[in-house]
């Protein structure tokens, strides 16, 4: 799964972004705009990389479960 | 800078002049075919001089065959309407009567109510008339008239049907330097349609140039599209901020090596700007301001967010201003009208057009923040929030409703509903639930994808001004 990569999971550009607003809704969290120098996540497991890493920085626990590898 | 300098020069005369021993290219990686050919034939089945003087529907599926008819057809036709991918069946015969359209060129069947004026329709497989069939230039000697003729682009307006702006090929090129050295090395390639303003430019770029393009299919998909890019060896290239994000969430991005990239269409914040610096860093990288009725304003090559102050006042045959916070444009690069009277002037009597689009100037320089008129652009492609709201007021339990923006890192903008329901249910109840899913059900009838709202709030009240208008706020 982690190595699933976004573009083909189904999920088109307009999918993608009403996801990352969710997530910022529902986490209060926004990646992308957390930094200026943020890369753009490839795989499924960039994207919950990406979401921990800013997380853990700005000291924010994720709710909801655990990312299982 | 050197641009097209006889106005009155079709395409097909300009290319005629950029064609040398390289013998460039236009190809949508299926189908390769060099400008030679497209020069000497036809893809009209040789039925060009049929449709001198008349207004002519160019409505493909394929972009490379509407690529070789709008070549033959430039000083051929009267008008030219470029329909770009994904127009509705609804709207065809509103287009037809507006441009007073009497023959349509396309590569599928268009029938229905609205054509019945039509009286040519030629069909294209995309197959090149050989040599021996007499082509558009012996066409033009012989008829002994020729037409500044007119390029007309479909624009989204507030009510869903597309506003018909008018160019001309002097219009539309009038940002192209042609005398560049180097020029004919490039291989120029687009994200965009070339059926719309942003995809129109870099074909006329790399036709007015010598140089070869390689087009896009909606059909294909960003990992092949960059294979491609990567195997014609693409040296130029452009897209919307939000094609290339998608581009860079691609395992492909590092199979293209761009000399050149280019964006618009959209804000290009600091976010994109510096990962495309990060990830082709031999590239130069600029963005561009232009619209489909201002036309091209500036490009600004210095890889930040916004422009500098000196770009309003220091930009060659472009005067700009900002007047009640909103950037106005004259220059010979702008439309001349709306071809539809309902749509009002395009311009002010003073000849400036008014983007609407909002600047907030900081520390001398210019940042874009929103529309005036409270147009989103998702991904590239406007919102006009009016025509989401008549469709979420169609709900019976709907009372009224104001769309607004949200911004996104990924496409840039969302559209977003703020709805107030006849009556209250209780919130969070499945009833509410129920409401939000029909009104996502009808929006998702009526309306293309990026129209559709991402999110519902159900809210108590909405402003309303004293005038009984929606109070919007765009900033």
């Amino acid at each position: 799964m982690d190595g699933l990569e976004l573009l083909h999971s189904g999920l088109d550009s307009l999918s993608f972004a009403i996801l990352v607003s969710r997530l910022e809704d529902s986490l209060g969290i926004n990646p992308f705009t957390a930094s200026e120098d943020a890369q753009f996540p490839v795989t499924f497991g960039d994207f919950v990389n990406l979401y921990e890493h800013v997380a853990k920085r700005l000291g924010f626990p994720l709710g909801g479960g655990q990312h299982h590898r | 800078m050197n641009t097209l300098q006889n106005a009155s020069a079709s395409l097909w005369e300009a290319v005629s002049t950029t064609v040398d021993a390289r013998d460039p290219f236009v190809s949508n990686a299926e189908t390769s075919l060099t400008l030679r050919d497209l020069l000497a034939g036809s893809v009209l089945g040789g039925r060009c001089q049929e449709l001198s003087g008349r207004s002519v529907l160019i409505a493909t599926t394929d972009q490379l065959i509407a690529a070789a008819a709008l070549i033959e057809l430039d000083g051929v036709a009267r008008r030219m309407v470029l329909c770009p991918p994904g127009l509705s069946a609804e709207s065809l015969p509103s287009i037809v009567k507006s441009a007073e359209a009497d023959a349509i060129v396309s590569d599928r069947i268009i029938d229905g109510p609205g054509t019945a004026r039509v009286r040519s329709f030629i069909h294209c497989d995309g197959k090149i008339v050989p040599k021996g069939y007499v082509s558009p230039g012996p066409v033009r000697q012989a008829q002994g008239r020729r037409y500044e003729t007119e390029w007309v682009l479909l624009t989204s307006g507030t009510t869903g049907v597309p506003k018909l702006v008018v160019h001309t090929l002097a219009s539309l090129a009038g940002a192209i330097d042609i005398g560049q050295p180097g020029n004919g090395r490039a291989i120029w390639s687009t994200f965009y349609d070339i059926r719309r303003y942003g995809g129109l430019q870099i074909f006329l770029r790399a036709m007015l140039t010598g140089s070869s393009l390689l087009l896009s299919s909606a059909q294909r998909s960003t990992a092949d599209f960059l294979a491609c890019v990567g195997a014609h060896g693409v040296t130029h290239i452009s897209g919307t901020p939000s094609h290339w994000r998608r581009a860079l969430m691609s395992s492909s991005a590092h199979l293209i090596a761009p000399e050149y990239i280019r964006l618009s269409g959209e804000i290009a914040d600091q976010a994109i700007l510096n990962h495309l610096a990060q990830v082709y860093p031999k590239a130069r990288i600029a963005h561009a301001f232009a619209t489909t009725e201002a036309g091209v304003a500036f490009v600004v090559n210095d890889v930040i967010t916004g422009f500098p102050m000196s770009v309003l006042t220091r930009t060659p045959g472009v005067e700009m201003k900002v007047e009640n916070g909103s950037l106005r444009i004259r220059s010979a690069r702008t439309a001349s009208r709306y071809l539809d009277q309902e749509h009002g002037p395009l311009m002010d009597a003073d000849g400036f057009v008014d983007t609407t689009d909002l600047l907030d100037l900081r520390n001398e320089r210019y940042y874009f923040v929103g529309r005036r008129d409270g147009v989103i652009n998702v991904g590239g492609l406007k919102v006009h929030p009016e025509e989401v709201e008549e469709v979420i007021n169609r709900h019976p339990e709907v009372r009224m409703s104001l769309v607004r923006t949200k911004k996104n890192p990924i496409t840039g903008a969302l559209v977003v509903a703020d709805v107030v329901l006849r009556s209250a249910p209780a919130p969070q109840s499945d009833g509410v639930r129920q409401i939000q899913q029909d009104i996502l059900l009808l929006c998702r009838e009526e309306l293309a994808s990026h129209k559709v709202p991402a999110i519902i709030n159900f809210v108590a009240t909405l402003a309303v001004a004293e005038s009984g208008k929606l109070i919007r706020r765009h900033a």
